[in-house]
């Protein structure tokens, strides 16, 4: 079955977006989601025998655009390797996904957010603090007005000029635990990100 | 998709819905008695059963099935002149659509008894 | 689908478990460092990891404080080493780092043993209990084991423990100041050796730390410990 010129070059446009919107998939995934698509196309386009440029594009519009398709199978993609993996930048780039998708994500997103840099920050602290005894650590520092300003330091510039260090050497083990909430957020946000995605298979946005 | 919007939207959008909360179901039991490859579970979909979902749904889906081990897939050369990549249920799918259809069934009765009284209207 | 939790929740708890038991660990250096802590956190630590191998389900024969294959050798084996890590330490160690780090190990604590006898016997009977035996039980016993086990007690695993917890000893050790501390870390470095070498057995370590301790008391006893004369 051969197409004319002007549907061969409607659907390689179509596929070529939609190619270069699955990027972040394993390639042979790809290639096998865009020739799914094409003998979709040609097989729904041709009716007995013969392809139809109208058959083409009507193929082609129940699809929908190359963006929502590729996003649907992207989607599913990050989830099964964030969960598979449990790798941070996955589980991270699956949150973000997420939070674009529904409120529940953003809020997931935001709180992991807090959580990964308190965690990752505290850890950060008591590592440099015997590095920088005076200067790492939790520091309360006044501000004219009368306002406290509390900020954890990891020790690299000058002490501030006013204030003092609150938890002397006791951020050592709060640094543990720092990395305790780092990874326990992990856990938790893969679990939520299972959730979520058992979500998606019966029918939900995507 | 909240509680919210579907009491604020219309029935059609709310049957939109509940098509695709069937889907999964649908497509493994279309891939009960054999293989079958993608247009050919729409044809079948929308035969048996009147479900019309778009193929932009039933596409990502069928590789998500597939991602979980319910299905497999093979690419077979057709006489049509380009490859048709056909699916088929694996053992866990066939349990999965068991499972499921038991779900179906007694959620459908208990929802049939619910709805007894609005049988008195016509 | 939790394909990433093939080994059960048995690991998962130690994990968490591990996590807040090293923040344990560190609240105890901590608390001594400001000198809440009576004397010596060794106890203390002990404590912790009695519950810790209880919770986990094991005793401290497991760990290493059972009976050595043969006692004779054991017992031959920890003299040999502790005397040399003393040699060593008096002869090249100590000398080198007293002149890399400017300071002489701060044995202050010290100063009442020269040319005291009954205090000799007190840090004696000290040494082989407190100082050797509860400080190997904790350190290379409790310590060692917990480390290497969160890594899945590799090979790999057990060599980062063995360093690990050798600069944990080392900084058990802060107030000998800098020298002392960098001392202790060798020491620990020595004595993980020889647990590790002699099948995770806690007889020679023991008794090599002992003995070290020992000869170092009955230096500094005669006045005859460098940088501690009377």
């Amino acid at each position: 079955m051969t197409l004319s010129e002007t549907s061969q070059r409607t659907l390689d446009a179509y596929l070529a977006t939609l190619h270069k919107r699955l990027r972040g998939m394993p390639d042979d995934d790809i290639r096998e989601i865009v020739e799914e698509i094409r003998s979709h196309v040609m097989d729904k386009a041709s009716a007995s025998g013969i392809i139809t440029d109208a058959g083409v594009t009507s193929a082609l519009s129940a699809l929908g655009s190359p963006e929502e398709l590729a996003g649907q199978y992207m989607t599913d993609d990050l989830l099964a390797r964030a969960q598979a993996t449990g790798s941070f930048w996955l589980i991270l780039r699956s949150l973000f996904r997420w939070a674009s998708i529904s409120v529940a994500g953003f809020f997931v997103l935001i709180g992991s957010l807090i959580c990964y840099c308190l965690g990752f920050f505290l850890a950060w602290a008591a590592i440099l603090k015997p590095l920088h005894p005076q200067r790492a650590g939790l520091w309360m520092i006044p501000r004219p007005g009368g306002d406290v300003e509390m900020s954890l330091h990891l020790g690299f510039a000058s002490p501030p000029a006013t204030g003092h260090e609150v938890l002397g050497w006791w951020i050592i083990p709060i640094g543990i635990l720092g990395i305790g909430l780092f990874f326990a957020t992990l856990r938790v946000d893969q679990w939520s990100l299972g959730k979520f995605r058992r979500s998606l298979s019966l029918g939900g946005r995507s | 998709m909240t509680l919210a919007d579907l009491v604020r939207d219309s029935p059609d959008k709310w049957e939109v819905q509940l098509r695709k909360g069937c889907l999964e179901l649908a497509i493994l039991a279309s891939l009960w008695s054999g293989r079958l490859y993608g247009l050919e579970i729409l044809r079948r979909l929308e035969a048996d059963s009147e479900l019309v979902v778009s193929e932009g749904t039933v596409y990502p889906l069928l590789s998500r099935l597939k991602a979980l081990g319910l299905l497999t897939s093979e690419w077979v050369e057709s006489d049509a002149g380009h490859p048709r990549k056909y699916y088929a249920l694996t053992p866990a799918g066939r349990t999965r659509a068991l499972e499921m259809r038991s779900i179906w069934q007694k959620f459908t009765a208990s929802l049939d008894s619910l709805l007894a009284p609005l049988n008195q209207e016509k | 689908m939790n394909a990433g939790e093939v080994s059960g929740p048995s690991w998962r708890q130690s994990y968490w478990l591990a996590i807040v038991e090293f923040a344990v660990v560190a609240s105890l250096f901590v608390a001594d460092i400001y000198h809440h802590i009576f004397f010596s956190k060794t106890p203390y630590l002990f404590l912790l990891g009695w519950a810790s191998l209880r919770l986990r389900g094991l005793k401290w024969k497991d760990v290493g404080f059972s009976r050595p294959r043969s006692w004779g050798k054991a017992i031959l084996a920890g003299l040999a080493a502790g005397a040399a890590m003393e040699v060593f330490e008096l002869f090249v160690s100590q000398p080198l780092l007293t002149r890399w780090l400017g300071a002489t190990p701060d044995l202050s604590d010290f100063n009442n043993l020269v040319g005291n006898v009954r205090l000799l016997v007190i840090f004696l009977i000290l040494a082989w209990t407190l100082g050797a035996l509860g400080e190997e039980l904790v350190y290379r016993s409790y310590l060692m084991n917990r480390v290497a086990g969160l890594f899945s007690d590799s090979q790999r695993a057990w060599i980062l423990s063995l360093i690990v917890v050798s600069v944990v000893f080392g900084c058990a050790h802060l107030d000998q100041g800098r020298t002392g501390m960098v001392e202790n870390i060798w020491d620990g470095l020595l004595l993980g050796i020889l647990y590790l070498g002699c099948g995770r057995n806690l007889a020679v370590p023991v008794i090599a730390h002992a003995f070290s301790d020992s000869l170092d008391f009955v230096l500094i006893y005669l006045g005859k410990y460098p940088g501690m004369h009377r």
